[in-house]
């Protein structure tokens, strides 16, 4: 769409050597660009295509590279059982975190959504936690949850609750306290969205609404809500994107365990190619890996070009 | 609590509840980095102190003996000179590239705009293997330029999509008056486009720098000991003679303080930047 603007038919005839020129420089501008990723995307992805086709695991050493065909894939789906722990895990996180994080976001806006002094401060410090460092945050937690000296362990306890191992530490605790953590991080994401959502509003149809006495959950229903649709799916999708990309935290604060009750998929990944050295398998993970995620890129690009046409 | 006082005496009681409960919440995101900061400067002892003492005397120990004494000064560097570099790398690079789209007929665009999204929404450990075998290759292994490179593409993707949106936003007919003066295309970009263009710049730039300064598991299996940068050199401080953890705080701290700055000055930007530009505020 942006593409026809710029037709020949705006200039005088003088310049159209001069818009057809433009068209080939474009493709210089872009070459930087794609050099690199060329380079660091794509290359490194053909590699992994190509390893998830071969055996090759670094601690058996007869298996060095034989070709492999889909027999990589084909236990990946059907055998592999702590494969699909990981990937039930990381779905029951994603829905558990993204839902959590999408009604509390949400329900803080709509409380927000008022003009107070203070306010600019205060929302400010809400998105404090989605802005630094996974690798601080997991640090700032594992403090926090230790058994000795951690503050939550500290204020549980001061409640009453007796603690008899580190929140992390035990198989029960350990999943719904990284869901916790990654709540306590990312509602600030869905709230500031929405909040934007919600002061870009257009104000006409809310008066017209109360002009013809819709009640307070009505004017929400019917207005508000597919207003702001399209914010709303951006957001989630944003969202799922990341939550399934969790690694940092996991890394930092369970390492997985204990067992393997914390192993989403991206440590489970991590755990095959840089610790068991399956080179071959750990590339048909990342790979099933990539092909969900692209799914929802998809969605999300979808999602954005449609709405700039809209808008 | 101390937000009360923001709130006038003419509201209805609901709603200031309402914003107390609000202001608890806020509270609550920023608690933990709260107490992290007290506790680097606390010493050994009074770390171990529970319930936390919040009168203590301060001491700069923990910051003297990650930075001074320990390590962290040279991951510090690391961090800066990667930071910087490649954020002025996939400006510089992703600004052309985002002009091209916005202006420029290419075949594919729409396919090529995908495929640098994904780029950026791939999980780092999809590539990280094959990247680490290739780095042992051609020798980029445990060196800044190495670390420098895989960050600047991984911000690409984003100082693209931003400043398409920038740059989209900048009437097409200022390039064509511009042209029809017998401006060249370099000229039109850099005299006209740019300088309308610059806000978003900057804004692309502070989110490079963030999410550089950030960035763990490329850094962590793409470096050793010579050119680790700051998150990377962390987890070493959980050793299996224990945890030095007021170290950990004071990192903690200096990793944390400068994106804090970051989102209280760039707090119009950061639904943008955040959106991938799919937002517009």
């Amino acid at each position: 769409m942006l593409l026809g603007r710029w037709g020949p038919s705006h200039l005088p005839l003088r310049k159209e050597r001069a818009v057809i020129k433009r068209k080939y420089k474009g493709y210089l501008l872009l070459t930087p660009t794609l050099v690199l990723l060329v380079c660091l995307s794509i290359i490194p992805f053909a590699y992994a295509l190509i390893l998830s086709l071969r055996h090759l695991n670094l601690k058996i050493p007869r298996l060095a590279g034989q070709f492999a065909g889909l027999d990589n894939y084909r236990s990946l789906m059907r055998a592999d059982a702590e494969f699909w722990h990981s990937m039930g895990i990381t779905l029951l996180f994603l829905i558990v975190v993204v839902g959590i994080e999408f009604l509390l976001g949400f329900a803080l806006a709509l409380l927000l959504n008022r003009d107070f002094r203070g306010k600019r401060v205060l929302v400010s410090l809400a998105v404090v936690p989605m802005m630094i460092a996974p690798v601080a945050v997991g640090l700032m937690w594992r403090v926090a949850l230790n058994y000795e000296l951690g503050i939550v362990t500290y204020l549980i306890r001061s409640v009453g609750i007796p603690l008899k191992e580190a929140l992390l530490g035990t198989s029960a605790t350990a999943l719904p306290t990284l869901m916790v953590i990654d709540i306590w991080q990312w509602t600030p994401f869905i709230f500031l969205i929405m909040l934007a959502g919600l002061h870009g509003l257009p104000k006409e149809p809310y008066e017209a609404a109360q002009v013809d006495g819709a009640s307070k959950w009505q004017i929400f229903r019917m207005l508000t809500l597919p207003l702001l649709k399209p914010l709303i799916v951006i957001a989630l999708l944003l969202r799922v994107i990341d939550a399934f990309k969790t690694f940092d935290q996991v890394y930092i604060l369970t390492g997985g365990g204990p067992g393997n009750v914390t192993d989403l998929v991206c440590m489970f990944a991590y755990r095959i190619n840089f610790k068991v050295y399956n080179l071959g398998y750990g590339a048909s993970v990342v790979l099933v890996i990539f092909l969900m995620i692209l799914i929802v890129t998809a969605l999300f690009y979808t999602v954005t070009q449609k709405k700039e046409e809209i808008v | 609590m101390k937000h009360t006082k923001v709130l006038t005496s003419k509201r209805h009681p609901i709603e200031i509840a309402l914003i107390c409960t609000a202001s608890f919440i806020v509270f609550l995101e920023i608690a933990p980095f709260l107490w992290v900061v007290l506790m680097s400067f606390k010493s050994r002892l009074d770390i171990f102190e529970l319930p936390p003492k919040l009168l203590f005397t301060p001491i700069l120990d923990n910051y003297y003996n990650a930075f001074v004494a320990g390590p962290f000064s040279k991951l510090l560097i690391n961090s800066l000179i990667i930071d910087s570099s490649s954020t002025v790398l996939a400006i510089a690079i992703g600004t052309l590239a985002a002009y091209a789209f916005s202006r420029f007929a290419i075949f594919g665009a729409k396919h090529i705009f995908f495929f640098i999204l994904t780029t950026r929404m791939c999980p780092p450990v999809v590539v990280a293997l094959p990247l680490f075998i290739i780095y042992s290759k051609v020798n980029l292994y445990d060196t800044r330029i190495g670390v420098i490179l895989v960050h600047t593409v991984f911000n690409l993707a984003l100082v693209v999509w931003l400043m398409r949106g920038f740059f989209d936003e900048i009437p097409q007919e200022i390039d064509q008056a511009a042209m029809l003066d017998g401006h060249s295309d370099w000229t039109v970009f850099r005299k006209f486009v740019l300088p309308l263009a610059f806000p978003g710049i900057v804004v692309s730039a502070m989110f490079c720098l963030v999410f550089s300064w950030n960035e763990f598991l490329f850094a962590m299996i793409l470096t050793q000991s010579g050119s680790a940068t700051l998150p990377v050199g962390v987890p070493q401080l959980v050793t299996s003679r224990g945890t030095y953890w007021g170290q950990v705080a004071a990192v903690g701290v200096v990793i944390v303080l400068p994106v804090l700055i970051f989102a209280l000055v760039f707090h119009k930007y950061l639904v943008r930047g955040l959106t991938f530009g799919a937002v517009k505020t």
